[in-house]
């Protein structure tokens, strides 16, 4: 009896002295995001009689939310993607609409306006200077946002080299752990604290590339493996500008990995530098679709001595960049609708100035004048824009309200912990009495057999 | 539900960073006067406001052309009230000269009296504004008549086209309104100076009808340059209206009420400073820590 007593006792002990480490445990690692409290399972040893012998601690297991989980990656997977996106949009709408309004729509407008005053009084070398000076800047323009976008999407290209970097180091120290979490699982230990840490890392991996991972710790992207058991593949960037893709590479050749399943700041970032590419089209196309009737119109005029317009600007090609035609300067400037090379003859500055109330100049466009189209480019980029920062901020609140749930299902409250450390101190100095009790009989039957 | 003390935090950090994110947002447009800085920001109003920046420019530009065109047909008309004196005159010589009891000498004086009305005719007929011949047609550097009243000029015109699609008139077929040596004014002054010197009562008084004639040329085409004047007098007037209302247009659809975004900026400071309070109490609420 005496010995029953003690052995019950003792295991009492036991018992409180895990639950004691899984509070202490958790109390640690309150303040660690990555952490998933622990608690004790505890079973009943049944005696040969039938009764009790005790309870034994079966194992220390974690608090799991695994559905939370999966969400939880899918919506860090959708808060970085637009966040990125966001960000790059940013950088190309101060392109384009700079804080200063001097935009391509305000260029162009610009150059109308000087073919307007030079239409008063064509033969006037200032206003020709001036009606240059705006073709030039129209064309500068046009060149520097063009260019400015392009390194824009260059530069955001080029950000996925750190984070490949990333991904691969990231999907390495998943394998890694996933051979550690079976050696101590075998080893009949919960690998708690490695489990956490292997969450950790695919949900870094969700945020990175919009990976997904399973109970094991397998972890793909759109259907293509990055770690598979102990093995993590690794993540390539290839290909340059709108041709970049991401490959994972295997023994016996490459996997690419589809972009529109591409997640997380790798797929904003791409989807990005593409909006910023199709700005840029856009923006080309305007430019030249403009400057192309205004060479027309200025080949249809003649110069201060009488001689055909030549072009205005030199388009080199679809996309541009457009340049002001260097032949172009005071005499050659066609204002005049007569070969008779009248100097006050206007008619074809007025015919040039009047193309501001042209409609679909911009094909893409027909129904808009010029303005109208350049303020749709903009207004429809915006639209892109602003859906990503909408839908950014949406994600980053339900990011928050399901880490809250996750936290209430898995992580620590200091109050409850308190409650549980004074009830283990309880359990455990009731063992201790156990035992002392035990203790007392045994020595109280010994001296009454004496 | 269990509450974990890190949501506590995490929300309390969240709630800031929004709080943060928002007042930011209000400086911008605090310290821009916009409330609208980018497209992302209101789409739909930054392209309205984009145009109406457009329009603002193109009638600015509208009402600097309209005024130096103003100017210019101004100066026009007044040249052409002096041209018309000049054929009143010229019409009263020749009643006086058409009168036979006028003799030879009074014809003689009367002749220089119309020949110093002529030179002053093709004075006025080279009349030059900021550099350029206004009666020469297009071919505003060339002087268009030589002393004797011959034309040079081409019977060109050239107009301003505004942004509303007004026009106006501001070079002019000097020969169409003055003739030359053998027609229309010039060339009556000059026949009526030839036959006052001959002492020709009847080619004196032929004259007159011509001179009649002449003062209605010069008068279609004060109405030309009055129509012009009108014009861009009614553009500067209208456009300074316009603007006024181009700009309230802006401000309402992109400006910041200041005394909102004042209020909006005091709230969320208040928001923030009872976050910053708050944070610092989560770490009493523990049982641990009060225990401790």
């Amino acid at each position: 009896m005496p010995n029953d007593i003690t052995t019950i006792g003792i295991s009492g002990i036991y018992a409180a002295e895990a639950l004691v480490a899984a509070t202490e445990s958790n109390i640690t690692n309150a303040s660690n995001p990555n952490y998933s409290s622990e608690s004790v399972n505890l079973a009943a040893v049944p005696s040969a009689s039938g009764g009790s012998a005790g309870v034994a601690v079966v194992g220390t297991v974690r608090a799991q939310a695994p559905f939370l989980n999966t969400e939880i990656n899918d919506t860090q997977s959708t808060q970085s993607y637009d966040q990125a996106f966001s960000q790059a949009a940013t950088l190309a709408q101060q392109i384009i609409a700079p804080a200063s309004g001097a935009d391509l729509g305000q260029a162009v407008q610009n150059l109308f306006n000087a073919f307007t005053n030079l239409s008063s009084s064509p033969q006037d070398p200032t206003l020709r200077t001036l009606a240059i000076n705006a073709a030039s800047n129209f064309a500068q323009v046009s060149g520097s946002m063009s260019s400015n976008l392009q390194a824009t999407a260059d530069n955001e290209l080029s950000s996925l080299t750190p984070l490949v970097t990333q991904v691969n180091q990231t999907d390495g120290q998943i394998a890694k752990l996933n051979g550690e979490i079976v050696a101590a699982q075998s080893g009949g230990q919960s690998g708690a604290a490695l489990l956490d840490q292997r969450d950790a890392l695919v949900s870094t991996l969700a945020g990175l590339i919009g990976a997904t991972g399973d109970a094991n710790g397998n972890v793909t992207v759109g259907g293509v493996p990055l770690v598979s058991g102990g093995n993590a593949l690794t993540l390539a960037a290839t290909g340059a500008g709108p041709a970049t893709s991401l490959q994972v590479q295997l023994t016996n050749g490459n996997l690419q990995i589809p972009l529109n399943q591409v997640g997380g700041t790798m797929g904003g970032v791409l989807a990005g530098a593409a909006a910023i590419t199709n700005l840029q089209g856009q923006m080309n196309n305007f430019a030249t679709t403009v400057a192309t009737a205004l060479n027309t119109q200025h080949q249809a005029g003649f110069d201060l001595n009488g001689n055909p317009g030549v072009k205005l600007f030199q388009i080199p090609g679809v996309g541009g960049p457009i340049s002001l035609n260097p032949a172009i300067n005071t005499q050659t400037l066609a204002a005049s609708a007569s070969a008779a090379g009248v100097p006050g003859d206007g008619s074809n500055a007025t015919a040039m100035a009047a193309l501001a109330n042209s409609l679909g100049l911009d094909p893409a466009y027909p129904q808009s004048y010029p303005a109208q189209a350049m303020a749709q480019i903009e207004s429809d980029f915006g639209v892109t824009a602003q859906n990503a920062t909408n839908s950014q901020r949406q994600a980053a609140a339900s990011l928050q309200s399901l880490n809250s749930l996750k936290q209430s299902m898995t992580g620590v409250s200091l109050n409850d912990q308190l409650t549980n450390l004074i009830q283990y101190q309880n359990l455990l100095q009731a063992s201790e009495r156990a035992v002392q009790a035990a203790n007392n009989m045994t020595n109280f039957l010994i001296q009454e057999l004496q | 539900m269990p509450v974990a003390d890190l949501t506590l935090y995490n929300s309390m950090a969240y709630a800031l960073d929004q709080t943060t994110g928002n007042l930011q947002q209000l400086e911008v447009q605090m310290t821009s006067g916009k409330k609208v800085n980018a497209p992302s920001d209101d789409p739909a109003t930054f392209a309205q406001s984009q145009l109406l920046n457009d329009e603002q420019s193109a009638v600015s530009n509208d009402v600097t052309v309209a005024q130096q065109a103003n100017a210019k047909l101004t100066t026009i008309d007044g040249t052409l009230a002096t041209v018309a004196n000049a054929i009143n005159s010229a019409i009263a010589n020749a009643t006086e000269g058409a009168d036979s009891s006028v003799n030879a000498s009074q014809m003689a004086t009367l002749a220089q009296t119309v020949q110093y009305t002529l030179n002053q005719v093709i004075g006025s007929a080279n009349m030059q504004y900021g550099g350029v011949y206004v009666f020469a047609g297009n071919q505003v550097l060339t002087q268009p008549f030589n002393g004797a009243g011959a034309y040079s000029g081409d019977n060109g015109t050239n107009s301003v086209t505004f942004s509303n699609g007004a026009s106006a008139q501001l070079s002019f077929d000097g020969q169409a309104i003055f003739g030359d040596t053998n027609n229309g004014l010039i060339g009556t002054l000059t026949s009526l100076v030839t036959a006052l010197n001959l002492g020709n009562h009847a080619a004196v008084a032929a004259t007159l009808p011509q001179l009649q004639t002449a003062l209605q040329t010069l008068s279609q085409a004060r109405g030309t340059v009055a129509a012009g004047e009108s014009t861009t007098s009614n553009l500067v007037n209208n456009s300074t209206s316009q603007l006024t209302s181009l700009q309230t247009s802006v401000s309402n659809l992109v400006g910041t009420d200041v005394a909102q975004a004042a209020t909006q900026e005091q709230e969320i400071t208040l928001q923030q400073q009872a976050l910053v309070s708050l944070g610092s109490d989560l770490a009493k609420i523990p049982l641990i820590n009060i225990l401790a």
